[in-house]
């Protein structure tokens, strides 16, 4: 793994990319280990993390991703942090959030073991 | 736990024999492009032999089974261990491949190959279907070799598999029987064969379960009969995934703690061959208050091999490491009491003295963070609510008070950290005190790697080591967490095996004051920030952290996680008239996020809240629970 900047930044823009077209398509980006925490709900294993994905109750969505940054681990692994804003439907204003990606290669690609997504708007 | 759902599909995906390096498939997005193959590996299901293996007759065998065996070894062991049920001897022993007769199969495409002759073609295709070739042979341009019948769909996956710069062909040489042709194409049903394999683990543990001792007997698992019927053990790979498979089965068998607790007291993992506990080391959140657990007749050497166990089962009384190297290191009785306090009795030798009367006694405790910020407010999982508190309530400080003595505390060599800035997040409107947005501090070393392209620079902003670390801490403004205050804290955190321990992987929230600016322009400004660490445990209560990466923003307030910020006092007037950017559409926006309820829905029930987002949230798990929510309340999901 020699290059896991650009690991990173093909991932985060094939994965809001694919988010934003077509949700049902992240699905290959998971496993069935794979841990999503989505606010405070908690989804494991690929099929339900999409159904959580894909129920999002609303039917357009696009993000602006702000900033990006990410680390390689031992394991192999590399963990993602992005913070950007979430336009939703036809809300104005986008809702800023957080997001927290744990990568790990598997055969020669790589796929999601975590992620951790929080929404961080303020009031106003 | 996560729900039950979500075992089927983790349970098919453990169980492919041939899951890990399976050939890639078409729909791979980035194949064309380069190197990049992110979604080109969707996993196989478990292929059939593992499932057609398993015996269905045999599976309430043990609980008829008469003449069980006690434990023809030694002596020793807690009691309920003794009363081991073996399977018979000799069941299990015979071979593993199934029968059912052998089709011949053909490999074109290596001939002309320019490196690689007939005898490489076969190894390489060993290596692959994880198989020996029965009677291989070239014959002209094809090497002609046996293959059992139920083997034959997995090599067919194989077929145009790169090698050595071609293409193989697997093919049948004659036409495939029709049954095995029904095989190759629409594979079993994924959930219905996770559905087997989940019979298959709670008929094991059916089987295992010894209700008068309360205990779960898994010793020498690999010889059950099911198991090895299954394919589990076949290799490394898939025994390494049977035990946390045949846990979360375990878990499912109760609804709450209290029944576990009840029901199992005593684990037996004797005989496992086990080198370390990595295999079995989810047993600790399955069944976290056992009073007895054997681990007889392993392969463990060190306390590091154990390590992952040390914050674990808080209510241990016996534990029997007989027959494992571990128990030869010097002051082995002393340390396994330093590790588990509550220890009565180790391999079958009370401790002179009592362990101490209360564990909560002992200690300063967690600091002034938050002892249950779960219930303050809405955050996500914390796997481990005492180390991670400790970790956050010790940490910070010492960032904010003794960059140096930190650096040196908490990091390594090995350990990364890096920042990034956020300058045109949303900040708090009106908040003319604390809205300072001068980043110049932190420009220069701001890893976002949105806005940085230059290699170089995206490399050395990030800083290994302590040295290097706290050469970037300083040249960043001082900071001030204030850990007293929890509703200014959100954090999520994950324990995950990190090498060979279990570590913290954790997400914090939250905001910050620079004290320094004070002094230069009389106001304290406020940062918001989101940081991730990677972290395991160091020393008896110390922590390592591994990976430190840090986003820091313009201040925006705590309200996307305070359960606080709904009441607004102008609540009168419709909601059309409210603008989308007001603390109600966020708040509704918060409530369809957390339970996928319509706009129309989400909203009548803040309202009949009060605006009261965990209030809300109540109200509506009630409804739902009571199954009186009306059809059209949810979303329906989005088809694509």
């Amino acid at each position: 793994m020699a290059n896991y900047e650009a690991v990173a930044n093909q991932f985060i823009e094939f994965y809001y990319n694919t988010f934003d077209t077509n949700r049902q398509g992240l699905i290959s980006l998971y496993r069935g280990t794979s841990l999503l925490t989505f606010e405070s709900a908690q989804t494991q294993g690929d099929k339900d993390i999409i159904e959580k994905l894909v129920s999002l109750p609303f039917q357009k969505v696009i993000h602006k991703v702000v900033t990006q940054d990410a680390q390689p681990m031992s394991n192999g692994g590399i963990v993602v942090l992005v913070t950007g804003g979430l336009m939703v439907d036809d809300s104005p204003a986008p809702l800023a959030y957080s997001q927290i990606f744990v990568l790990q290669p598997d055969g020669g690609s790589y796929y999601v073991a975590h992620d951790t997504f929080k929404l961080t708007y303020p009031l106003v | 736990m996560t729900g039950r759902s979500s075992l089927p599909a983790n349970l098919g995906r453990r169980t492919g024999v041939t899951g890990g390096v399976q050939k890639r498939r078409a729909s791979a997005k980035f194949d064309r492009e380069g190197d990049f193959d992110m979604g080109g590996q969707p996993p196989t299901g478990p292929k059939a032999r593992p499932i057609s293996g398993a015996k269905p007759t045999r599976a309430t065998r043990s609980n008829t089974v008469p003449n069980q065996k006690l434990d023809s070894g030694p002596a020793k062991g807690i009691r309920p261990v003794r009363n081991t049920a073996r399977p018979p001897p000799g069941v299990g022993k015979g071979p593993r491949q199934p029968t059912g007769g052998f089709i011949e199969m053909k490999v074109s495409g290596w001939k002309n190959l320019p490196k690689v002759n007939d005898i490489e073609t076969i190894i390489f295709l060993e290596k692959k279907l994880k198989e020996k070739l029965r009677k291989p042979r070239a014959v002209g341009e094809n090497i002609l070799f046996q293959l059992p019948l139920i083997k034959v769909p997995t090599a067919l996956e194989w077929d145009n598999v790169a090698f050595a710069g071609g293409n193989l062909r697997i093919q049948p040489v004659n036409e495939l029987p029709v049954s095995i042709q029904a095989a190759i194409k629409p594979q079993m049903d994924r959930s219905e064969q996770a559905q087997q394999t989940a019979v298959l683990l709670k008929n094991v543990l059916i089987s295992r379960y010894i209700p008068d001792a309360k205990m779960l007997d898994l010793s020498a698992l690999a010889t059950h009969p099911q198991l090895q019927g299954s394919g589990f053990f076949s290799q490394e790979s898939t025994r390494a995934k049977m035990f946390p498979a045949l846990m979360k089965v375990a878990d499912e068998q109760f609804t709450n703690r209290a029944e576990k607790r009840e029901q199992v007291v005593s684990v037996n993992l004797a005989n496992n061959t086990l080198p370390d506990i990595t295999m079995v080391v989810s047993l600790s959140t399955t069944f976290p208050e056992l009073k007895n657990l054997s681990l007889e007749n392993n392969n463990i050497s060190t306390f590091k091999q154990l390590e992952a166990w040390r914050f674990k089962f808080r209510k241990l009384e016996q534990l029997i490491l007989t027959g494992n190297p571990i128990t030869q290191l010097p002051n082995y009785r002393e340390e396994v009491r330093k590790w588990w306090k509550t220890l009565v009795m180790l391999d079958n030798v009370v401790y002179p003295e009592p362990p101490p009367a209360s564990k909560d006694a002992k200690g300063a405790g967690p600091g002034p963070f938050p002892q249950t910020p779960l219930s303050i407010k809405p955050t996500g999982m914390v796997d481990d609510p005492e180390h991670t508190n400790n970790f956050l309530s010790t940490f910070f400080p010492s960032f904010d008070s003794d960059r140096k003595g930190c650096v040196q505390t908490f990091y390594n060599e090995s350990s990364l950290f890096s920042i990034s800035v956020n300058v045109s997040a949303p900040r708090l409107p009106g908040d003319s005190k604390h809205s300072i947005q001068k980043w110049d501090a932190y420009i220069p070393k701001s890893r976002n790697m949105v806005r940085l392209r230059n290699p170089t620079a995206i490399k050395d902003r990030c800083a290994k080591n302590p040295a290097n670390i706290l050469k970037l801490w300083d040249t960043l403004p001082r900071t001030l967490h204030d850990v007293t205050d929890p509703s200014k804290w959100a954090y999520d955190s994950r324990n995950v095996p990190m090498g060979d321990m279990i570590g913290m992987q954790m997400t914090v929230h939250g905001e910050y004051e620079e004290p320094e600016n004070i002094a230069r322009e009389g106001v304290a400004s406020k940062r918001s920030f989101s940081r991730t660490f990677m972290v395991v445990p160091n020393g008896a209560d110390g922590y390592l952290i591994r990976r430190d990466i840090l986003i820091v923003r313009a201040y925006g307030g705590t309200h996307a996680w305070s359960p606080e910020a709904q009441a607004q006092p102008q609540a009168a007037g419709p909601a059309q008239q409210v603008p989308d950017n007001n603390p109600k559409q966020q708040l509704i926006a918060q409530l369809m996020a957390q339970t996928s309820l319509t706009q129309k829905y989400a909203e009548m029930c803040m309202e009949q809240t009060g605006w009261d987002i965990s209030k809300a949230l109540q109200a509506f798990n009630e409804v739902r629970n009571s199954g009186s929510l009306p059809p059209d309340a949810l979303a329906q999901p989005l088809v694509s």
